[in-house]
């Protein structure tokens, strides 16, 4: 059974179609990425699979429970990274892991050990106390990383996680992320650092004006875009999603008319 | 023409493309702040409305008394007015400051403009500040003032330009040495809650100023020159000048004149320097950077009354009312709700001893009345939009598996609790006044109602949230649409009215007819009952309703559209 499944998941907004008929199926224990350029639909497809965006049709699992049909059920075994980072701004980060910890059922003596764990382990310790609104990006991002593994799940949906976030904490993140993975989770990430997406991921998406365009382990994207054994994600990424001007040239090499 | 004024600016060392484009800038971002908030410019109409009437009326009095008044009082009152306009001009931008993007020149500093080239910008921008439309009208009345001594208008027409240049000037400095203080969030948080409780205590400083003018002596105001003390600030210099030309004596009419000059070269001297440390990197005045985090107390207020009174809680809930009690405070939009909680008990008790509500002959009948009226104000101003004041934070809120309900017994529990807390003070000390136990039966039917009142509000929240933005520099956003404007303004009201119906009568029947203590007694038990059943049976239903419709409630609530 999957750990992550789409069934033709759809949404539009008005006119726009922003996911289209999408299938998609993660098993247990992939680190799966989830690529795509700007508008592509990544946020709004983690949205739908994770139960903050109701779809227009179509089905999101988690673990083969829908998640729109039993929603405390599947969200108990997820932990979610969302676009915006949704936090208590006027809490500090050591209230906010706590009190989502209390959230997930932790009890509270728990809930305190694995915050303090985690701040520490996210070199949030010092700035435990102050207030969230007074944080950095980067340090909004950790508290929400925390917030978002205190209750050890199974499946994690992380959307943009390196945004943001200077090299040593996107060490930090990555360790943590490869940890949970020896655990046994499953990671379901968004991000546009493809060098990172390269590193991590043992599958990867791609998806393209709603539609999922390529998916594969890298060695199978090379052989889908035919970029040989030598092609980097970048440039898989950019056959995939067909980056390409009227005149045929591919995003990166367009120029401006006055540097030329 | 346009080429006048490039060789103009150009002749005095300015830029001209670069000052035309930082007056299209300035005006852009003031069409823009209307356009963003359709609602703003509802509020910019309806305080034309209001205060431009306002402002024409004193300019037209202050007019009046520089021609009609005995001496002295014409130059004292243009005195007063010249340093009411200067303070105006120091105090306005400063609030402004939180809306108008215009006036942080610390944005143009990355660009290569010259200093000069700040300042003139910031001038000329000052001429679409709202300070320049209120100044005009008192400078024509001073000018039609002293019209009639055609001698003294050469000194009248320098004073006044002083006095404008001074304004501008100090407004800009001030403006720009406090620009680091502005920025932070902890000034916006203060200037928001200041500004709110300001307007909701106008009703006490009334008070205040009523007592206060009853017992000054009319003939001492009489005899009052503040222009002695005043004239030693810049723009009472230019007051002093006209004064002093009025007697004849034209010498030290230059003299002020010249002291006024000696404090706008100073003034604008202090402001070039500072732009100056502002382009090379320093820094302004701002708050103190925050103290290292105090060592973490083991527990807090909110977490004491939670662990202590609460402990029989489901912990999702006992988290949430934890988490309540500390944003209510933290918050400066939500802190407001909870101040006026305590300042509404207040002005009921100015009222009832001003003797305004014949009230001190019933004292205990009246309080009991009245502590229903206040707990339900207090407990809609707290719950109102529960969901949508979740702000950023409701979506975490809605991926977690607790359940609904006991998120929602959590926040209505505290909300109950902010409401209690500062009324049950009151009700104790109009209970030692009274003595009589009719006001704490006043309080068992106030509790009553503040449960129905948060029950009412959490079925709205879940059907008609709208957003809230924590980090926003206004009070409250309304972004729900017409339906929810509907709902929240009329429905909620009518429904409170409803549901708390029989919570209150029992009460007030047994109070105001005077039946046996006993029978009142029972009455509003039976009142406290039914508020507690339906808070707890709504608590499930919106729960339940909640765990169905979350992306609905979510994107009702969302503050990106």
């Amino acid at each position: 059974m999957p750990a992550v499944e789409a069934i033709q998941l759809t949404r539009t907004f008005g006119p726009k179609v922003a996911v289209d008929h999408l299938d998609l199926a993660v098993d247990e224990g992939e680190f799966y990425g989830f690529l795509g350029p700007n508008g592509a639909g990544k946020s709004t497809t983690i949205k739908m699979l994770v139960g903050l965006l109701r779809p227009t049709a179509g089905q999101a699992r988690i673990a083969g429970i829908d998640i729109w049909q039993e929603p405390l059920r599947a969200k108990q075994l997820i932990g979610v990274l969302p676009e915006g980072l949704a936090l208590y701004e006027r809490l500090t980060a050591r209230e906010f892991v706590r009190f989502v910890g209390a959230m997930y059922g932790l009890p509270p003596r728990d809930a305190a050990q694995r915050t303090d764990e985690l701040l520490a382990l996210m070199d949030l310790d010092a700035d435990a106390d102050k207030l969230i609104v007074d944080y950095s990006q980067g340090m909004r991002k950790k508290t929400a990383l925390a917030a978002a593994i205190i209750h050890t799940p199974r499946v994690i949906f992380l959307d943009e996680p390196f945004e943001g976030v200077d090299a040593i904490s996107g060490r930090a993140i990555r360790n943590v992320l490869q940890q949970l993975r020896a655990r046994g989770a499953t990671i379901f990430f968004s991000s546009h650092i493809l060098e990172v997406v390269e590193r991590l991921c043992t599958r990867i998406g791609v998806i393209a004006q709603g539609r999922l365009v390529a998916q594969g382990t890298l060695a199978e994207l090379r052989t889908l875009a035919q970029t040989g054994e030598h092609g980097t994600l970048e440039d898989i990424f950019l056959r995939t999603v067909g980056a390409t001007d009227e005149q045929g040239r591919e995003g990166g090499e367009r120029s401006l008319s006055w540097l030329t | 023409m346009a080429d006048v004024a490039d060789r103009a600016l150009t002749w005095l060392g300015l830029d001209a493309t670069r000052q035309r484009a930082l007056i299209g800038l300035r005006l852009r971002l003031l069409q823009r702040q209307f356009e963003r908030e359709p609602g703003r410019m509802v509020g910019f109409i309806v305080f034309l409305v209001i205060f431009g009437p306002l402002v024409l009326l004193l300019a037209t009095a202050s007019g009046f008394i520089y021609v009609a008044a005995p001496e002295p009082w014409p130059v004292q009152a243009l005195g007063i007015v010249l340093i009411g306009l200067w303070l105006a001009w120091i105090a306005l931008p400063l609030f402004a400051f939180r809306t108008n993007e215009g006036l942080d020149l610390s944005r143009l500093l990355v660009y290569p403009l010259s200093t000069r080239d700040l300042v003139a910008s910031a001038l000329l921008g000052t001429l679409f500040d709202g300070p320049s439309y209120v100044t005009l009208p008192f400078f024509l009345a001073i000018l039609v003032g002293w019209f009639e001594q055609p001698w003294l208008l050469p000194v009248a027409l320098v004073a006044i330009f002083l006095a404008y240049a001074l304004m501008m000037v100090t407004g800009q400095l001030v403006l720009t040495a406090s620009m680091g203080l502005l920025r932070s969030r902890r000034f916006r948080d203060l200037s928001i809650v200041v500004f709110s409780l300001l307007g909701s205590s106008c009703y006490l400083i009334n008070r205040l100023v009523e007592s206060w003018a009853q017992a000054t002596d009319a003939a001492a105001l009489r005899t009052l020159e503040p222009l002695l003390a005043l004239r030693w600030l810049p723009p009472g210099a230019c007051a002093q000048a006209i004064a002093v030309a009025g007697q004849g004596d034209w010498l030290s009419a230059g003299l002020w004149l010249g002291y006024a000059v000696a404090w706008l070269a100073g003034l604008t001297w202090a402001w070039w320097r500072l732009l100056l440390r502002m382009t090379t990197g320093a820094t302004t005045w701002s708050l103190p950077a925050p103290k290292a985090a105090a060592p973490r107390r083991p527990l807090s207020t909110s977490d004491a009354v939670a662990a202590i009174g609460f402990a029989w809680l489901p912990a999702p809930a006992r988290a949430m009312l934890t988490k309540e009690l500390k944003l209510t405070w933290r918050v400066p939009q939500r802190r407001i709700g909870l101040i006026q909680s305590v300042l509404a008990p207040f002005a009921l008790m100015v009222a009832i001893f001003f003797g305004e509500m014949e009230a001190l002959s019933r004292l205990p009948e009246w309080t009991a009345a009245g502590l229903p009226a206040i707990m339900l104000f207090a407990a809609w101003g707290l719950s109102t939009n529960m969901l949508g004041m979740e702000s950023r934070g409701l979506a975490t809120l809605l991926l977690t598996p607790a359940p609904r309900w006991q998120l929602l017994l959590g926040k209505g529990l505290a909300y109950t609790l902010l409401a209690l807390a500062p009324t049950a003070f009151y009700a104790a000390v109009l209970a030692a006044i009274a003595r009589s136990p009719l006001v704490i039966v006043g309080l068992l039917a106030g509790v009553g109602t503040a449960l129905v009142v948060v029950a009412v509000n959490m079925v709205a929240a879940v059907y008609y949230s709208y957003p809230f933005d924590e980090n926003s520099t206004v009070r409250q956003r309304a972004g729900g649409g017409w339906r929810t404007g509907v709902v929240q303004i009329v429905v909620v009201p009518l429904a409170m009215a409803v549901v708390a119906a029989p919570v209150t009568l029992p009460m007030l029947i047994g109070v105001w007819w005077g039946l046996p203590l006993a029978v009142t007694v029972v009455g509003t038990l039976a009142g406290l009952a039914y508020a507690m059943i339906l808070f707890g049976w709504t608590t499930h239903y919106a729960g339940k309703t909640l765990t169905m419709r979350e992306a609905e409630t979510l994107a009702a609530a969302s503050l990106v559209k």
